[in-house]
């Protein structure tokens, strides 16, 4: 039941209307409901893992709460984060691993055997397991009082909107959300309609038709070169963006629609000056997620040990940075699937931040010398498209089937294309006809434009702000973008298969 | 409070407003994209033929594409060929209902009888919601299928949102794959399509293609569409119209691929059981008539070309005629073809 399908419009159109008419007490159990029937339906063997596990990290936060010693508390904890990870790791990388090492063993004369049984990935696994990790160390640090209602915690980790492709709400911000005894219906319809059709359209319009090409670039690498290579790897770069920011888009419609206001996840990414500023506006529940409790532990943790070795403390903080920077967008890719690519996407987003700390002044010096530092739109233009270019040069590794084929379509971004391929605009533009690649430039210009304007209020004010007319323009102008120029095909959302 | 009523109303009124104002460009944006496509679409061209012939027609044919290039009502004064491609017994069902109210001068309906008649292969992949949904009523078809949320969306689609997607046709941008523009209109007379090729090339492949698209992923046999065959036979029986059901030629490598994929004794058994307590159903067997020919008389594994339409359509107004005119008790389906 994607939230693209019909099935889901009649789901939610009752579930929406049920949950404002329904008395405040019943509805965190409604709502509760409703997301079970939701991921039943997906996967009703992976609704048990869901029951189950979250049972478990609700028991154990009740017990680290209760606990008074320090090491105790720690105990549990451990406890809590190996149950976790350990299904994370169990039903996400075993199948990874096990080949892995099949593979490996296969050269050396020792026998490792591939096991018979390949896992099924439960639906939105990353996402929940990392919203009850978060939940399991607030409560340990004393952040967060150990919920008491088993229904409130089930609620925040199978909450529907977000179950399958996040954002990665932390506890504190969503469950406080979540209706009293007495409250009232606080939802947002306008608000949260608004948001899914500006999703909508991001995906319909936007990402599915931009994946045309992509789509048919990196399935067959051998036969793309130069500039189309190029092309499909912005166009990947364009589309990963709206069709992720369009999931949280709608999800957060959804929510406002029942009175939740969940994490803003994208921030105008590609407006981003640098990598590091990439990322502080790329999925940033996940990012904030990694550092809250990755980087910063990892981090202070290295630099603490080096600062003893006194041949490494001149350069701690440094190595401290670099090691956990590396290691933490190590784990970030290998977090978004079991595959070298991904392994080598996180690498490589490591070692473009690692590589940017370690040469700040370098490049401040580089700046001042060839005068930019007088013209700060040119430097900022630059800055802007150095990390897009940087971005979506590791996109090829994220969207590829594998090493070998992203390989290829580096080697051939750097050949020229064949006479026939720059004279025939099939071959320039694979997959992609004129009128399709000019709805995508349309819609893709249209959007940069938008996101400008987003950039100083939410989509909400900027629309309340106008007079009717042009709101309304405006609204007729997307929605009739989204029923004419969409793409109909049953598609997915990208992150929702991580 | 009055404060409140009045940005309550005023609220509810743009609202309405806002609707109307959408319902009306929805419509406008529906209509026009109806038109273009009934317009150039072979089916428009199709539809248009028949409804000149409305009130005229005595024996329709109907089906798929089989019988749509298998059948050449030009032997007959007062014929059409009504089949569309892929269209199978559900589409069928409901589109001669329609028909039947409106022609009630129809007294013999053919129908295709083939190996992949009762496959779940669905017409609506090929035909677009707003076609049906003149024609077939969703809902029942959702209740029967016990799908209906999916075809009340096809219903919602087909009815309220045609356009959806449709840019090119919408915008007439010229190059584009449209669903009923793509192939170039053969010549279509009274809707037989005429097709002129021959199938001598690439006969194993072609031949494994066509056998893979009626069956590969498929049930060979659907129990909702062999419930919407029974509904015709009730059909015909009710209005006391005779119903011809005819085993169309095939190919040779077809019908060996085809073999592979279905058991043809347990289909045509089956289909044998639904027509027995029918005395106004006959059933025309030629599926292999045509096997030593089938490089001249076949314009792909499946598909007659226009001169084995023409000696296959003799042989059916054969049987016909002799049985209006001579009076006689028709041949039964092990006495016909009566001479090969």
């Amino acid at each position: 039941m994607s939230f693209l399908s019909f099935h889901f419009l009649v789901f939610f159109a009752l579930t929406a209307a049920i949950h404002c008419i329904l008395p405040s007490r019943f509805r965190n159990l409604f709502l509760l409901l409703a997301g079970y029937f939701f991921y039943g339906v997906w996967q009703p063997a992976g609704l048990i893992l869901l029951v189950v596990s979250t049972l478990a990290d609700y028991l154990l936060a009740r017990q680290i709460a209760a606990q008074a010693g320090r090491t105790a508390k720690k105990r549990l904890l451990l406890i809590g984060l190996a149950l976790n990870l350990g299904t994370l790791a169990f039903f996400k990388y075993a199948n990874f691993f096990s080949d892995f090492f099949h593979t490996l063993c296969g050269r050396l004369p020792v026998s490792f055997p591939r096991p018979a049984l390949r896992l099924i990935l439960p639906l939105g696994i990353s996402y929940y397991l990392f919203k009850k990790i978060s939940y399991l160390i607030d409560v340990y640090r004393g952040k967060l009082a150990s919920e008491r209602s088993f229904t409130r915690l089930a609620l925040y980790v199978s909450f529907f909107p977000e179950i399958l492709a996040g954002p990665i709400d932390r506890a504190g911000d969503l469950m406080t959300q979540f209706p009293a005894k007495n409250g009232t219906y606080r939802g947002r319809p306008a608000e949260g309609a608004q948001l899914i059709v500006w999703g909508l359209f991001k995906k319909l319009v936007v990402a599915d038709r931009l994946g045309l090409l992509v789509d048919t670039v990196f399935s067959h690498p051998g036969s793309s070169r130069g500039p189309v290579v190029a092309l499909a790897a912005f166009f990947y770069a364009w589309q990963i963006y709206c069709d992720f920011s369009a999931y949280t888009d709608m999800a957060r419609g959804l929510g406002r629609i029942l009175g939740f206001r969940l994490a803003e996840n994208f921030r105008r990414p590609y407006l981003a000056q640098s990598i590091a500023d990439f990322w502080r506006r790329w999925h940033i529940s996940l990012s904030q997620w990694l550092r809250d409790y990755l980087f910063l532990p990892v981090s202070y943790s290295l630099l603490r040990r080096f600062s003893l070795r006194p041949r490494l403390a001149p350069q701690a903080d440094r190595l401290a940075y670099v090691a956990g920077i590396v290691l933490t967008m190590l784990l970030c890719g290998l977090w978004h699937g079991a595959g070298w690519t991904f392994v080598v996407w996180g690498l490589l987003q490591g070692l473009f931040l690692a590589l940017s700390f370690l040469t700040k002044k370098v490049r401040r010096r580089v700046v001042k010398a060839l005068g930019l530092n007088r013209r700060p739109r040119w430097h900022r233009a630059l800055r802007i498209a150095a990390s897009f270019t940087l971005v979506s040069f590791s996109w090829i590794f994220f969207r590829a089937a594998g090493i070998k084929e992203a390989l290829i379509l580096i080697g051939n971004l750097f050949t020229r294309p064949t006479g026939i391929s720059v004279l025939s605009m099939k071959g320039l533009f694979a997959g992609l006809s004129l009128p399709n690649l000019v709805v995508a430039g349309v819609a893709v210009t249209g959007l940069i434009v938008a996101e400008r304007f987003l950039e100083k209020s939410s989509l909400h004010q900027l629309l309340a702000a106008q007079p009717t007319w042009r709101r309304w323009l405006i609204d007729y102008l997307v929605i009739f973008s989204i029923l004419v120029f969409g793409i109909y095909k049953q598609p997915e959302f990208i992150y929702g298969r991580f | 409070m009055a404060v409140f009523k009045k940005i309550g109303s005023r609220r509810t009124l743009s609202a309405i407003l806002f609707g109307l104002i959408f319902a009306l460009l929805n419509w406008g944006l529906g209509r026009i994209y109806v038109h273009r496509e009934m317009q150039d679409s072979r089916t428009g061209f199709i539809e248009r033929q028949f409804s000149q012939c409305r009130g005229q027609i005595e024996i329709l044919a109907i089906g798929d594409s089989h019988m749509a290039t298998g059948f050449d009502p030009r032997f007959f004064s007062r014929a059409f060929n009504f089949a569309l491609h892929g269209e199978n017994y559900i589409y069928n069902y409901y589109k001669l209902k329609v028909i039947l109210k409106r022609n009630p001068r129809i007294r013999t309906i053919l129908l295709p009888l083939d190996l992949h008649s009762f496959s779940s292969w669905r017409a609506d992949q090929s035909l677009a919601d707003f076609y049906w949904v003149r024609y077939a009523n969703y809902l029942e078809l959702g209740w029967f299928s016990r799908e209906p949320l999916e075809y009340l969306r096809k219903y919602i689609r087909g009815r309220f949102f045609p356009y959806l997607g449709e840019f090119a046709a919408l915008l007439d941008v010229p190059g584009q794959d449209l669903v009923t523009r793509s192939a170039p209109r053969p010549e279509i007379i009274q809707g037989f399509v005429l097709k002129t090729g021959a199938y001598d090339q690439n006969r194993e492949k072609k031949a494994v293609h066509s056998a893979r698209l009626h069956f590969l992923g498929h049930k060979a046999y659907d129990e909702l569409v062999a419930r919407y065959f029974r509904k015709i036979l009730e059909l015909c029986a009710a209005r006391g119209k005779t119903l011809v059901l005819i085993k169309f030629p095939v190919s040779e490598p077809y019908y060996r691929m085809a073999a592979k994929r279905v058991a043809e004794e347990e289909i045509y058994r089956r289909a044998d059981e639904m027509i027995r307590p029918y005395r106004n159903v006959r059933v025309l067997d030629f599926q292999k008539l045509f096997f030593d020919r089938d490089r001249l008389l076949f314009d792909d594994p499946d598909h007659l070309n226009e001169v084995g339409a023409r000696i296959l359509t003799s042989e059916i107004e054969r049987y016909l005629s002799r049985r209006t005119t001579d009076g006689r008790e028709p041949p039964k389906q092990s006495d016909y073809p009566p001479s090969r």
